[in-house]
């Protein structure tokens, strides 16, 4: 018995010399692969390949081919690919055979046959990623590589169920699996590389219109993403154990499906499946979300048109669809216009770090050489000119050393346009997320913690928040719920806003649960905020059935422990029947923060510009004093306490306390409003914020560092921790008549004594 | 000197073995000695921005090449007297280590001198000088022929107040 390869090389060098017309010659190459195909029953494709070999060649001599001489050439194709699996070990599933030999081209351009070979039971070897010995960077490489194609086949998808361009965002996402599944061919990752294939096919037959992908065949191309998503965890975690993963479980009900359609694209189940145009109409108030649904239930062709559906069934005349999709039309042209793809490179975030440091150290030195007193008296004109020339060069790369660290919020916000988008399908609720302020830029490390708890956010809403149609049309609210995503500056910080127009806390049905769990004792009088905040108590949760995607009372509660470890709180405002905001407020570890730099006995501060309302010179007599003590200014009306920032950091090395000229300059936040008095204003700045290291952690009037022109540090002032350090010597300040009301912790311990003679008019515990 | 001995006593140190480089530096008349293998680099002094409300020894912060780091001042932690900064003033950077990782901090001496070798049967332990005197921070007292270096932890001298508030913050706080 001859072994395969030397079989197969026997076969190769009897092809090279043989001729089209040399029929024995011919029949000899065919007995042979037959008889290799006899021998390769299993491996793979291989088997499969030869037979189609050995009848093509049977019907070149039979005289049954159009044209001898190019399936000749196929045959030759044929081998070479036939000699790579065999002898490269090349994984035969990616091999990519001439289309001519009528086989699954598996991994080829020309995806004319459906996979028919595809063997319905999946082999145990093709669901067992298996990476001991494999190249860690290369494989690492790919799987990187693999989840960034996967994030914009995602984004393509979801474009395409939004309906910009169709016939562009589904090649994009065929392009996306196309090229998951050559790599993966290529470094062997077979479960991988057989959902990505069966993907891939599916794509195909929408891009050649069997099938329309959206709704739920849109969910089962999600459902692949996903599962290939866990497939590249899976194959990570194998890489770094340098082991072996099976992917059985992950791969079989994907494939299960995906191949039941590929087969036959009507076994899709036709669900309520809301489209575009039904929403137009919904909006123009023609049809209602029910008869839509109707409708399309009893449509008989699954490919008909929402609107010729209604139309049929005579439910909208029309001439209103046509003006609803002129107006899909124009929705749809402006959404096309405007995205452009930019390209990017994967640069090492170390390396990077080390970047943007350096930049702002040559920066620093180009400033002390721009400004050397004694190189600028003799400078002739060219070295001034040069110099300037180095300057504006400098400032640039500085801009761009600071915009690198930065990211938009937009990767992050697709997501959860994602799980918004599969939270309604789930929970048949008719949710919009609007989102705003994608491009904000956020630090790269904040962008990585923010998403779970914004996923947990919106759940939240979408789950809790907005109602069913039903009770949304009961109460006269569109039939569609909105949640506003909101992504913005504020005050030195990142603020995210999650606004629904649902339903609203409701107070009473929150502090009964409270009270049933035992968070709180009932009969406890708490103010709005309080209540609110019950909420992200572990184990509480107000939804009264569990379902798939909230309510089992985790959730919350990680949200805010989450939040609290980024150094960053939770904010809701409600309104029952109206909807609740929540307002993650976090900071800017390493964002590139406005600043405005001020003097103060000589040293050098930055407030954030956020946080400045005004500035003004202080004359004496816009003064007036407590107690001979407290300072308080007029500021048209309205009163602000003043900090004396020298006196509140202890800086006297000028020896005078009293200045003849200050400036005030009027700070806000959390709506409270003071005055701080500076020496001198020096301007705008934008710096990148530095930790001060944790050695300053308790230091929280200082936010952190900010490297100024001359390579100095100049410290930015927390307003927040400058405006508790104030009320707290302020405080410590009045030991001798201690004032338990302007104490939280003695009002805390009193209101907690008292709870009976709680009365309105006692202060509220504000920032306890 | 049994040398193990001194080891055990001194659990902080462990059984590292004190015998090795150290550079030596000069503070208010007095010479000590840092392992050379916590020292980064020495730095002249330049402009250290002064962070308000914190304990007198902690001089400020300095921008090393982008990276802020905390310099304290070694003769303030010491409670010797300040002194004024000539050009012989300069900045020790070492790297201390703590439970989190390490952590770079300046140290601010008068001047630095040379790095000596020192034998191990040159180092003594620190003598008990009573409630005065904390010898906490000794590593050792190295006998050498300049005269006698008192060789420092400098992971005790730093850490001894600094890392509570630095794990203050890993907490989240």
């Amino acid at each position: 018995m001859t072994d395969p390869e030397s079989l197969l090389d026997d076969i190769a060098s009897d092809i090279m010399v043989a001729d089209i017309e040399d029929l024995p010659g011919l029949s000899r190459i065919y007995e042979k692969l037959e008889k290799m195909a006899a021998q390769s029953k299993d491996h793979g494709i291989l088997p499969n390949a030869l037979t189609a070999c050995a009848e093509l060649i049977k019907k070149i001599i039979l005289n049954e081919v159009p044209d001898k001489n190019s399936s000749w050439k196929v045959i030759n194709e044929a081998l070479t690919v036939i000699q790579g699996i065999v002898r490269d070990g090349h994984p035969s599933e990616a091999a990519v055979f001439p289309a001519e030999l009528g086989l699954a081209p598996v991994g080829s351009q020309s995806i004319g046959a459906v996979s028919e070979t595809m063997p319905e039971e999946e082999p145990p070897e093709n669901s067992i990623i298996n990476l001991a010995g494999a190249d860690a960077s290369l494989t690492s490489d790919f799987i990187n590589e693999a989840r960034e194609h996967l994030a914009s086949a995602e984004q393509n998808l979801m474009d395409l169920e939004t309906g910009s361009d169709y016939d562009g965002a589904i090649n994009a996402i065929f392009r996306s699996f196309h090229t998951i599944k050559g790599a993966a061919g290529f470094l062997d990752l077979k479960p991988i590389l057989v959902v990505a294939h069966e993907s891939e096919t599916l794509l195909d037959l929408g891009r050649k219109g069997t099938v329309h992908i959206e709704g739920a065949l849109a969910d089962v191309a999600f459902d692949s993403i996903d599962v290939l998503r866990r497939l590249m965890d899976g194959a990570e975690e194998a890489l770094a154990k340098g082991g072996e993963f099976n992917g059985a479980k992950i791969i079989s009900s994907i494939l299960k499906t995906l191949r039941q359609i590929i087969k036959d694209p009507s076994v899709i189940p036709v669900r309520a499946v809301r489209e575009r145009v039904g929403d137009k109409l919904i909006d123009m108030g023609v049809v209602s979300q029910d008869k839509i649904d109707e409708a399309l239930e009893k449509r008989k062709d699954p490919e008909e048109r929402i609107g010729e559906t209604l139309v049929k069934q005579g439910l909208v005349p029309a001439k209103t669809v046509a003006k609803a999709l002129r107006e899909q039309q124009q929705v749809r042209r402006d959404k096309s216009t405007g995205a452009t793809v930019k390209e990017m490179v994967k640069i090492d975030t170390e390396r990077l770090d080390r970047l943007v440091d350096t930049i702002g150290e040559l920066v620093i030195a180009e400033s002390m050489v721009g400004q050397d007193e004694e190189l600028l008296g003799n400078a002739s004109h060219k070295v001034a000119r040069n110099i300037s020339h180095l300057n504006k060069i400098t400032r640039e790369l500085q801009e761009m050393g600071m915009a690198m660290r930065l990211v938009p919020v937009r990767a992050t916000f697709q997501k959860l346009a994602r799980a918004v988008r599969d939270l309604t399908r789930k929970s048949g609720k008719a949710v919009e997320l609007k989102m705003h302020g994608e491009d904000t830029e956020v630090d790269r490390s904040i962008v990585e913690l923010i998403g779970d708890p914004l996923m947990h956010m919106i759940r939240n809403s979408v789950d809790h928040g907005i109602e069913t149609t039903e009770e949304r049309s009961k109460t006269g609210k569109p039939a569609i719920g909105t949640v506003n995503l909101r992504a913005y500056h504020k005050g030195g910080n990142i603020h995210f806003a999650i606004e629904d127009d649902g339903r609203g806390l409701d107070k009473a049905k929150i502090t009964a649960k409270a009270v049933e769990r035992g968070l709180i004792e009932p009969g406890r009088e708490m103010t709005d905020q309080e209540i609110y905040t019950l909420i992200f108590l572990p184990g509480f949760s107000t939804a009264a059935k569990v379902t798939e995607v909230s309510g089992r009372g985790v959730g919350m509660d990680v949200v805010k422990r989450n939040v609290e470890a980024m150094r960053g709180s939770i904010e809701i405002t409600s309104e029952a029947g109206q909807g609740s905001n929540f307002i993650m407020k976090l900071p800017l570890t390493l964002a590139i923060i406005d600043g405005m730099l001020v003097d103060i006995e000589d040293e050098k501060y930055i407030i954030p510009t956020l946080s400045v309302v005004e500035s003004l010179s202080l004359t004496p007599d816009m003064i007036s004093t407590v107690y001979g003590r407290g300072e308080l200014i007029n500021l048209r009306g309205e009163l602000l306490p003043l900090v004396r920032i020298n006196q509140l950091f202890g800086l006297y090395p000028n020896g005078a306390t009293d200045k003849q000229e200050s400036t005030v300059v009027v700070v806000e936040e959390n709506t409270r409003k003071i005055g701080l008095v500076v020496d001198k204003l020096l301007g705008q700045r934008q710096t990148v914020i530095k930790s001060l290291g944790g050695t300053f952690a308790r230091q929280k009037w200082i936010s952190g560092g900010a490297i100024l022109s001359n390579g100095n540090i100049g410290l930015i002032i927390d307003i927040g921790g400058v405006i508790s350090l104030a009320s707290e010597i302020d405080a410590r300040g009045n030991d001798g008549d201690y004032n338990h009301a302007s104490d939280p912790v003695a009002n805390r311990s009193v209101r907690e004594f008292t709870t009976a003679e709680a009365t309105a008019s006692e202060p509220e515990m504000a920032g306890v | 000197m049994n040398e193990t001995g001194t080891a055990k006593q001194k659990t902080r140190v462990g059984s590292l073995e004190k015998a090795g480089k150290y550079l030596t530096f000069k503070l208010a008349g007095e010479e000590y000695g840092l392992e050379i293998l916590k020292v980064r680099e020495i730095i002249g002094v330049m402009d250290i921005t002064h962070v308000p409300r914190t304990p007198v020894y902690i001089r400020g912060v300095i921008n090393l090449r982008g990276k802020v780091i905390p310099v304290l001042d070694l003769r303030a932690k010491f409670g010797l007297e300040k002194a004024e900064q000539t050009d012989q003033t300069c900045i020790v950077v070492v790297e201390v280590r703590t439970g989190e990782g390490t952590l770079q901090m300046g140290i601010l001496v008068d001047a630095v001198s040379e790095v000596l070798d020192i034998k191990g049967e040159q180092i003594e332990d620190a003598p008990a000088f009573g409630a005065d005197v904390n010898t906490h921070f000794i590593l050792g007292i190295g006998k050498v022929e300049s005269g006698v270096k008192i060789l420092l932890d400098i992971d005790a001298v730093l850490t001894e107040q600094e890392i509570p508030m630095l794990e203050n913050l890993s907490e989240g706080k």
